[in-house]
């Protein structure tokens, strides 16, 4: 059964007179990946920095295990696992010595579990060398070895993928969601990249100007994605899909037509696309469905 | 506690900070040695040759000649009555030396020791401290590993008084490698030892007057103790306010060269403006703390030991306090 693991409860901030952040509520369970998007300045570091105690809330209570982060930050942080923007470590120790110092300030961090998640993220071999010989991938690996080393409740991960090549990025993808459906952990995910939240993702936050303005599940957009049609005669082929079949029909930049419509009256509408003579080139699947989604919501903004 | 006060002696000691300091101090106290020798040397020739001996070994003769120098210059109406105060006291304390039948001459190993002490503890100590302490958070805040601690279920403040204390430890350290690399250094030059070698300490100037009544005289190496727990003092209260400098300025730069300008910046005020009654409390006032029981001229008036102590500590009490509350509170926004 899932627990909530991590929940916003009308977070405020306002840095020097500025209201940074908006009335944040959030809530995050056991065992669930949630995406946390947004564009730049949307406050979206801002809102992990005050989950993990960096910055004071000026309204508002953030719970992590049941414990505030603000009166009982031991207790809430025990909960929690994380990397905030890069991965910094210190670059005159060795990876094992980074590790061996993290690990020593708090209990229960056995050898063994060090040597368990060098072995998960793949640092075997180079882990006895200096930080400052790494690359940013490397440093990444590490970083996320640090993060896991307590067994967390709560794992945050920002802009996690950062430097890591495809081959990296699929091998965290699947380390992540199994730490998440194997372990149960909770996992909060900040990305640029809206692919890779699509798929390493259950639910996804979407951020803007403050505040979180969409909370959906992958599988709802996904479902929802919409029909791409490429057509000779635009105009017409609009008109078709909002007079005949109640579509709400958006011109893409590509000058395709793409409708919310369900799957099965796409036969119907091709058909009547043909007969209409409006020069139907191909139909398809709307492949960029997170990042049509992500446009809408935030498009316009300029950044505050 | 114990594992973080641990780990950030480590940190310091694998940045190699440390090594830095006992280069400077190799090389610093090799030069001192060596120009102290020159100089030591070329005086005692010189006023050998003035007086007309060949044995520049008869101190009596030697300390009696820069005795009446330093009359003849008291009688000089050009020399302003501050200086006069000076001069003032060295005759009198040569003239004790004389009476007490105690060579002032001798320069031994241990005598370099005691005097490279109360040569750095104004401005050379405190600048190895300031090496030490003014990256101890910045560095951290500059590369973004403050985020690494401030994450593990460790309150704030523990994380900072873990810093304060291994920044103590160092202290002590930097004053025993001191103390160290001068011994070394001094007995290859000097040679001699002189650790028994009476020292006659608790000269007071009242009004430009010397004040006799306090004088107590004790082993060198009894003097060379007192000496270095001085120093210790000023480091102490040294590494505390670099501290807090290091808690309020997030580059190590900008740290660095706001604990040095105020210390240099300070000096300069004692010079221009020493008549003034405030100047008293700034730290830079109060760092030569060995030339209270040296015997030598104070910069500013009416200061004693106990008092310029009592002021270092409040500074650093200050420091200390300002850096809690600010390291406690402050958002980690970059």
């Amino acid at each position: 059964m899932s627990v909530r693991v991590l929940e916003l409860r009308n977070v405020h901030k306002s840095i020097k007179g500025k209201k940074i952040i908006k009335g944040i509520d959030l809530e995050l369970f056991s065992g669930e990946v949630l995406g946390f998007l947004g564009p730049n300045g949307s406050g979206k570091t801002t809102t992990l920095r005050m989950i993990v105690g960096l910055i004071r809330l000026t309204e508002g209570e953030i719970l992590i295990g049941g414990h505030s982060i603000g009166k009982e930050f031991v207790k809430a942080m025990e909960n929690v696992g994380c990397i905030i923007e890069n991965p910094e470590m210190y670059d005159y120790l060795s990876g094992w010595e980074n590790l061996k110092l993290l690990a020593s300030m708090e209990k229960g961090i056995t050898k063994e579990r060090m040597k368990e998640v060098v072995s998960l993220v793949g640092m075997v071999k180079r882990i006895d060398d200096k930080v400052y010989t790494y690359s940013l991938g490397m440093k990444q690996r590490l970083g996320i070895a640090q993060a896991i080393m307590r067994r967390p409740k709560l794992l945050i991960l920002d802009e996690p993928a950062n430097g890591l090549d495809p081959a990296g990025i699929s091998e965290f993808r699947k380390l992540i969601r199994k730490l998440a459906h194997q372990e149960s952990m909770a996992v909060l995910v900040s990305s640029h990249i809206l692919a890779e939240i699509e798929m390493m993702c259950d639910r996804v936050a979407i951020i803007k100007q403050g505040e979180v303005v969409r909370v959906t599940t992958v599988e709802n957009i996904v479902k929802d994605q919409g029909i791409l049609w490429k057509v000779r005669d635009i105009q017409l082929g609009k008109k078709i899909l909002e007079e005949e079949f109640q579509a709400a029909v958006t011109i893409k930049e590509d000058q395709t037509l793409l409708a919310f419509i369900g799957e099965e009256q796409v036969p119907g509408i091709n058909k009547r696309f043909m007969e209409a003579d409006v020069g139907l080139i191909y139909a398809s699947r709307n492949q960029k469905s997170l990042e049509d989604l992500f446009l809408a919501l935030t498009e316009g903004d300029e950044i505050v | 506690m114990y594992n973080l006060v641990g780990n950030e002696v480590y940190k310091i000691i694998m940045k190699k900070r440390l090594w830095v300091i006992v280069g400077i101090l190799l090389i610093l106290i090799g030069l001192f040695a060596y120009g102290e020798h020159y100089t030591r040397e070329r005086t005692q020739n010189q006023i050998a040759e003035r007086i007309g001996i060949d044995d520049v070994e008869d101190w009596r003769e030697i300390t009696n000649q820069q005795l009446m120098d330093l009359e003849r210059r008291l009688d000089n109406p050009f020399i302003p009555e501050e200086g006069r105060a000076g001069i003032r006291v060295r005759a009198e304390q040569l003239r004790y030396y004389l009476a007490e039948d105690i060579n002032p001459t001798t320069f031994s190993a241990a005598q370099f020791i005691s005097n490279f002490m109360e040569q750095s503890i104004f401005l050379f100590l405190p600048l190895l401290i300031i090496l030490l302490a003014s990256d101890i958070v910045s560095k951290e805040a500059t590369t973004g590993t403050i985020k690494l601690l401030m994450t593990r279920p460790v309150p704030r403040w523990k994380i900072l008084m873990s810093k304060l204390l291994a920044l103590t430890i160092l202290e002590m350290i930097v004053i025993l490698l001191m103390a160290t690399i001068a011994l070394g250094i001094s007995y290859i030059t000097f040679g001699i030892g002189g650790f028994r070698e009476p020292v006659i300490t608790g000269f007071r100037v009242v009004e430009g007057e010397l004040d006799v009544s306090n004088i107590q005289t004790v082993s060198r190496g009894t003097y060379i103790l007192m000496t270095y727990s001085l120093g210790y003092v000023v480091a102490f209260s040294i590494g505390k306010m670099a501290l807090m400098v290091s808690v309020l300025v997030k580059s190590t730069a900008a740290s660095i060269g706001i604990m040095m300008s105020s210390l240099i910046g300070g000096t300069f005020l004692t010079f221009f403006i020493s008549d003034w009654e405030i100047t008293r409390y700034l730290f830079n006032v109060n760092l030569r703390l060995t030339d209270f029981i040296s015997g030598d001229l104070q910069p500013v008036e009416g200061l004693s030991l106990g008092f310029s102590i009592t002021i270092l500590l409040l500074w650093a009490l200050a420091s200390t306090v300002a850096a809690f509350g600010v390291f406690s509170y402050k958002d980690i926004l970059d």
